[in-house]
């Protein structure tokens, strides 16, 4: 599993998160049969390195963090980029943000290459297949890491900075690691994988305040049923590679039990959103009817007889439930 | 060699690469973070940047 990195739980993802639409889900939505077969080439790996898929929707999730903080403030955030020293400000923040994500996937990618081999689903990965040398991939993640961080320090400000290096240094030294030993391994990833949108938000605001906290906890929550879904219908590529996760571990049943108090927790903290005034009534509205749609599949699975059939149906309303609660946002 | 017949020559197998050792798992070594004080050093540096930026921050009026 992988939090879409900073990028997320159970790689994969932090951070992820939302880092967290990620490879875990390009991985369903792209079947080995569908793919173009392409020539590998050296650029071509040096850009895997780095789960590009995941990478431009932790930087979407930014700009949607940014974006709310920005009409919060009352200001069109659109606007706000017409000014010189806002227009680089969020292009710093954007940036960065795509710079320390690419360098924790490469970080984790090096990390993983002998768990990778083992894995249907990332075996084909430029590491396990020796194509490419493990010190490259070593050198770009730390090159990525080494700029990215000071950028958006000083180009956006030291909270974003702070941030950004929370994230990546849980991602890589945390959660990457911890995913061999233990399935607390979910909840850790959980964390570098909804501060995406927290970036984007301090970056508008210049601190970190309570419904920015509110983002972060409902993208936080979000990713365990998430992860969990993926847990269940690849438990076997998991297993075999020997990474701790709750399926594994300690079954499927207890993997949905979790799923759904974190469901539960879900549902209520997406109304935060409402007093805070960032969520208007077509918010609120999506919220109660996607949160009690999601929760319902949670429940679903149950069922003794719940199976693969279910953790993907549970997978895709994870899919439907993200996209419309952002969507109601920013509509809003 | 000379006297051995060719097909029988073409047949014989040349231990070109050593068996892998019972004990590797099947993807290699197992990859840990070692050496450990060099990923403490990255992650000083990485946390430690924005740190004494936002210290700075604090710190002036």
């Amino acid at each position: 599993m992988q939090h879409a990195s900073i990028t997320a739980p159970i790689d994969e993802s932090p951070t992820s998160g939302a880092s967290v639409a990620n490879e875990e889900e390009r991985s369903v939505s792209e079947a080995p049969s569908t793919r173009v077969a392409r020539k590998p080439s050296l650029a071509r790996d040096l850009v895997a390195l780095t789960k590009p898929r995941i990478t431009f929707t932790v930087v979407f999730t930014a700009f949607g963090g940014y974006w709310l903080a920005c009409r919060r403030m009352g200001l069109d955030p659109l606007a706000a980029g017409v000014f010189p020293f806002a227009a680089s400000k969020l292009v710093s923040m954007l940036g960065g943000t795509a710079l320390v994500v690419s360098g924790a996937n490469a970080l984790n990618m090096y990390l993983e290459r002998d768990t990778d081999a083992l894995m249907t689903r990332t075996a084909s990965r430029p590491l396990p297949t020796r194509r490419m040398a493990s010190e490259l991939a070593l050198a770009l993640g730390l090159a990525l890491s080494f700029v990215s961080v000071p950028l958006l320090t000083f180009g956006v400000n030291a909270i974003t900075g702070l941030l950004a290096a929370i994230a990546l240094v849980s991602y890589v030294l945390l959660y990457t690691p911890m995913k061999r030993r233990s399935p607390a391994s979910l909840v850790v990833g959980a964390v570098p994988g909804a501060i995406p949108p927290l970036l984007g938000w301090s970056a508008a605001r210049g601190s970190v305040d309570a419904p920015g906290i509110v983002l972060f906890g409902i993208l936080f929550l979000w990713q365990i049923p998430h992860f969990l879904a993926i847990a269940t219908f690849r438990k076997e590529d998991y297993r075999r590679a020997g990474l701790k996760v709750l399926t594994v571990v300690h079954g499927d049943r207890v993997a949905r039990h979790h799923a759904v108090r974190y469901l539960a927790a879900l549902l209520l903290m997406s109304f935060l959103l409402v007093p805070f005034r960032i969520g208007g009534t077509a918010y609120l509205a999506t919220a109660m009817v996607l949160g009690a749609a999601f929760f319902g599949v949670g429940l679903w699975g149950l069922r003794r007889d719940a199976g693969m059939k279910w953790a993907k149906g549970l997978f895709f309303t994870s899919m439907v439930y993200l996209v419309g609660i952002f969507g109601a946002l920013t509509v809003g | 060699m000379a006297g051995t017949p060719r097909l029988e020559r073409e047949q014989r197998v040349e231990p070109s690469a050593k068996p892998a050792r019972k004990s590797e798992p099947p993807g290699g070594n197992p990859v840990t973070l070692r050496p450990a004080w060099a990923w403490a050093i990255f992650a000083i540096i990485m946390l430690g940047i924005p740190t004494l930026a936002l210290l700075r921050t604090c710190g002036s009026p």
